[in-house]
């Protein structure tokens, strides 16, 4: 036993035990270290490439395996959809024109246009992350820095969480860790937009804080209020599916399903500059109930 | 270090980072119960069935460190697990267990069940996220089992792995 404990074998693990228990200290205190960015240069572009590769074998053997049956159904679908957008189209340029005279008449500018949008593709999932985290192929070379939010065509994904040279790990908007200050753009009632496991396994996030007199109901459009400095304002978050009471106290909450789909999303926008970002972020962190 | 040992480290080396590609790659490994496994812990720990417990503590640590990055948490937490796992069944195999699928099984049911829910106890729980025993039932239950059932894949690879480049030497 004594041979044993004296032995050379014995003697590297105890070291490679002290030297990970730092490792994980600095991480921990750093939240950024050497390895990982050494590993992030090996592996971020081979990832890119398996991504890419996966994909496509998969966009492939979709459209294969798809029967005569299911394309009739699908084209059948496709049209009632097209004429349904038709008729929304008429009412969508009834409003732009109303809309283009209201800014016109405020003298409003475009609102998006203090953005600086850096796009990017998802190239990474862990499975041990139970909310949709996901990794992307840019990092602070493109001028990435933690806390930007990132968005899709449909709306708030979720927020740049950790950032390295060449690759970001964003934080979806699924994950507890997620706070967003928001609206409901129907009748301006304002929450804070969250999720826990049971609501991300459903897709789903909540607007709690509701009062007990809210007006908030189903198909709402809920969007980001701009509070805190991390979201700009007026950027889609999702639409009210079901107004509920809090289990917790006698406030409301209302289930949101986001228009961004944390777990299919492969292409993101990351917003690195925006009129208004971090202004208050100081004064309104906390640490809050996950 | 003779040339086919080289060789058969260098293979492994490879190995796991193949597999942490297919682990990390969106899409490529298809859900159960909505979990994923990760395969890079019955990877390591069947290398380290084959090898003895120094070779097999470097290679549970590449391969540690390679989920540490992939879950972009704190290095060194997987690293920690998997090396000092490893370090014991490289013990192990030389001088206690016989090394067999079955004696493979146990030790991916074991190591895969401890890692798992260290995870759970390090990464949800000590987070404060909520509803601790229905992520515990519907997520870290699952992949645990899904983790220890890739064993036999990557325990016949290595073993082939072995008995090849052993031949040779």
């Amino acid at each position: 036993m004594k041979n044993y404990f004296n032995s050379a074998s014995f003697k590297v693990m105890v070291t490679i035990v002290f030297v990970m228990f730092c490792l994980m200290l600095y991480t921990a205190s750093t939240n950024s270290c050497v390895v990982s960015n050494l590993f992030g240069l090996a592996a971020t572009p081979m990832q890119k490439v398996s991504t890419v590769v996966t994909n496509n074998a998969s966009a492939t053997a979709k459209s294969a395996a798809r029967s005569v049956d299911e394309l009739e159904a699908e084209n059948e679908a496709l049209k009632k959809q097209v004429s349904e957008l038709n008729k929304k189209l008429v009412k969508y340029y009834s409003y732009q024109q109303e809309n283009a005279q209201l800014r016109k008449f405020l003298e409003l500018k475009n609102e998006n246009q203090d953005f600086k949008p850096v796009s990017a593709a998802v190239i990474g999932r862990d499975p041990s992350n139970l909310f949709n985290d996901f990794q992307i192929d840019k990092g602070t070379l493109y001028g990435i820095s933690v806390n930007d939010p990132v968005i899709t065509e449909d709306g708030v994904i979720g927020w740049i969480s950790s950032v390295n040279s060449s690759y970001s790990r964003v934080t979806s908007i699924l994950s507890p860790d997620t706070k967003i200050s928001a609206i409901d753009k129907v009748n301006r009632d304002s929450g804070v937009v969250s999720s826990d496991i049971k609501l991300a396994d459903r897709g789903l996030v909540k607007l709690s804080y509701l009062a007990a007199d809210t007006t908030v109901k189903a198909g709402d459009i809920v969007v980001t209020n701009g509070l805190g400095g991390m979201f700009p304002r007026d950027l889609p978050i999702g639409k009210v599916t079901e107004v509920k009471y809090s289990p917790y106290d006698v406030s409301l909450y209302a289930e949101i399903k986001p228009f961004a789909d944390a777990k299919t999303v492969r292409d993101v926008m990351v917003i690195t500059s925006f009129e208004g970002q971090g202004q208050v972020l100081k004064d309104t962190t906390s640490t809050e109930d996950k | 270090m003779d040339k086919m040992k080289f060789i058969r480290y260098f293979a492994y080396t490879i190995e796991l980072f193949v597999v942490f590609m297919i682990q990390e790659t969106p899409g490529l490994i298809p859900e159960i119960l909505g979990a994923k496994p990760i395969i890079l812990i019955p990877a390591a720990l069947s290398i380290a069935l084959f090898e003895n417990e120094t070779a097999g503590m470097i290679f549970g640590l590449y391969g540690g460190l390679l989920i540490d990055f992939g879950a972009g948490g704190i290095m060194g937490f997987h690293g920690l697990i998997l090396s000092v796992m490893c370090y014991i069944i490289g013990r192990m195999a030389s001088d206690l267990i016989q090394t067999n699928f079955l004696t493979s099984m146990m030790v991916s049911l074991i190591c895969s069940g401890i890692t798992v829910f260290l995870q759970f106890v390090f990464f949800y729980i000590l987070y404060n996220y909520s509803h601790v025993f229905y992520a515990l039932w519907a997520h870290y239950l699952p992949r645990f089992l899904y983790t220890a059932a890739i064993m036999p894949v990557t325990y016949y690879f290595n073993r082939a792995l072995f008995t090849q480049i052993n031949d040779k030497e």
